[in-house]
């Protein structure tokens, strides 16, 4: 299942915040989600989050807004 | 006879904040990195003492901030010409200025507007944010009878205790003094 997070406009911690909760929401193994966000610190705080929390978490663009693809599995 | 030697997380379990300031530029560094540890599943436990209790009051207005003696403050203004937010007032006016009547006032309304354009929360939704995370916030007993606060002066959620409970709480943690 596709899970759509929009977190363009939000600051640091709440990317990272929505993206928890989302997971938290959907916590089956198939679920993926992709999150979108403007918060440049994003581009290394969001990897560093899944790698944390053991996701797989792949960048799809830095323009002209932020967008990760994340899911539990490969 | 082998021996074992655990291997450390490279990731703290457990975060503890002591958090003393009673200023809103203050508030939110302790909040935003509560709800972060939180959502990386680490254990938070926010102790708040001395003018730090101001950040569990139920009433958040009483939360300002001042360039008066905060010489690092960039105080922009968020409306105006281009040129006019450029200004950094709290560099080219003397700090004579921020003791007139309304200039923390007026410094507060500025902050405020300058973090929710930034895409910032309100400070009290990131409180409650924190608590719904599983942040664990302790006020500090003896300085609310020093300050002559009441318990039901404080938001939901929250313990009441001193310093032994907030070390006994807090064996090996990250801890932070802000």
């Amino acid at each position: 299942m596709d899970i759509y997070i929009d977190s363009k406009g939000l600051a640091c911690p709440m990317p990272v915040i929505k993206l928890k909760k989302a997971l938290a929401e959907y916590p089956d193994l198939e679920s993926v989600f992709w999150l979108q966000l403007t918060d440049i610190g994003g581009i290394k705080d969001v990897p560093a989050f899944c790698q944390q929390q053991g996701l797989v978490c792949s960048l799809l663009q830095a323009h002209p807004f932020i967008e990760f693809k994340i899911s539990r599995e490969e | 006879m082998d021996t074992q030697i655990p291997l450390e997380s490279p990731f703290p379990e457990e975060l503890s904040v002591i958090h003393t300031k009673g200023t809103l530029d203050w508030a939110y560094p302790v909040f935003i990195l509560a709800s972060t540890a939180a959502a990386m599943d680490k254990k938070v436990e926010l102790f708040f003492t001395f003018y730090g209790l101001n950040c569990l009051l139920k009433d958040t207005r009483g939360l300002k901030v001042s360039p008066l003696g905060n010489p690092g403050m960039v105080m922009k203004s968020p409306v105006g010409p281009d040129w006019f937010k450029a200004v950094d007032w709290n560099k080219v006016l003397p700090g004579l200025v921020w003791t007139l009547p309304g200039a923390s006032m007026l410094a507060t309304w500025g902050f405020k507007k300058q973090m929710l354009m930034e895409g910032q929360v309100p400070v009290a939704e990131l409180r409650a944010l924190c608590l719904e995370l599983g942040v664990s916030m302790t006020a500090c007993q003896m300085t609310i009878d020093l300050m002559g606060f009441k318990s039901e002066d404080f938001i939901e959620g929250i313990s009441f205790a001193g310093a032994a409970s907030y070390f006994a709480e807090t064996p090996k943690t990250q801890s932070l003094f802000i």
